[in-house]
């Protein structure tokens, strides 16, 4: 039970959060928006190999 | 599935839920990633505690008879039906109603191509009673 992908996820999440609004206010929204897909890109690598370790766990349980 | 096991999901569970009210305002797209994210290690923690019941359940089920497809079967449905309630959970959530109707038009086929030997079997009874 690997509670640390889901705080890793909330941190992300909190710092392109805060990124963007200070972006926003500085008017440069492209960068805005550069934030949020990169933080994008890093939290989806990080649940890849999760999401693929419920498909085995379910593959194995149940036999599929 | 101890009951310890069980506070540190509902705790989880609270904490995501929390955590994608705070995104709303800034990028809302975390608040569906910390859904998703919050669902897989769940479903894994909880999937993992299947084992045992599954291996009892085999157990009094070959002391019954010898014929095994049966319980295969049932449990490869149980298999497709958690994933076509994952999938489609997460696309009704995050807004895209579509995406699950597809999500489960894919696991209710898939059940029925799983199940269509006992329809034959079935029938195959039924013609054999009625002649």
């Amino acid at each position: 039970m690997d509670i640390e992908l889901i705080f890793k996820v909330a941190g992300v999440g909190i710092i392109v959060a805060v990124l963007n609004i200070l972006l926003k206010k500085a008017e440069r929204d492209e960068q805005a928006l550069m934030t949020t897909l990169a933080g994008l890109v890093v939290v989806l690598m990080l649940m890849i190999s999760e999401i693929g370790n419920l498909f085995e766990t379910v593959r194995e349980t149940f036999g599929i | 599935m101890t009951a310890d096991k069980l506070i540190i999901i509902a705790g989880v569970c609270i904490f995501a839920a929390v955590m994608c009210r705070v995104y709303d305002n800034g990028a809302k797209e975390y608040g569906v990633l910390i859904k998703i994210a919050a669902a897989v290690v769940i479903s894994t923690a909880v999937i993992g505690c299947l084992v045992p019941v599954i291996e009892r359940i085999e157990d009094m089920y070959s002391r019954i008879s010898t014929d095994e497809t049966y319980l295969t079967i049932m449990l490869k449905g149980l298999g497709i039906c958690c994933l076509t309630q994952l999938a489609s959970d997460i696309c009704r959530d995050s807004g895209e109603e579509t995406l699950a109707v597809q999500a489960e038009m894919a696991g209710k086929t898939a059940l029925l191509i799983l199940a269509l030997p006992l329809f034959e079997k079935t029938a195959g009874l039924a013609l054999e009673l009625i002649y």
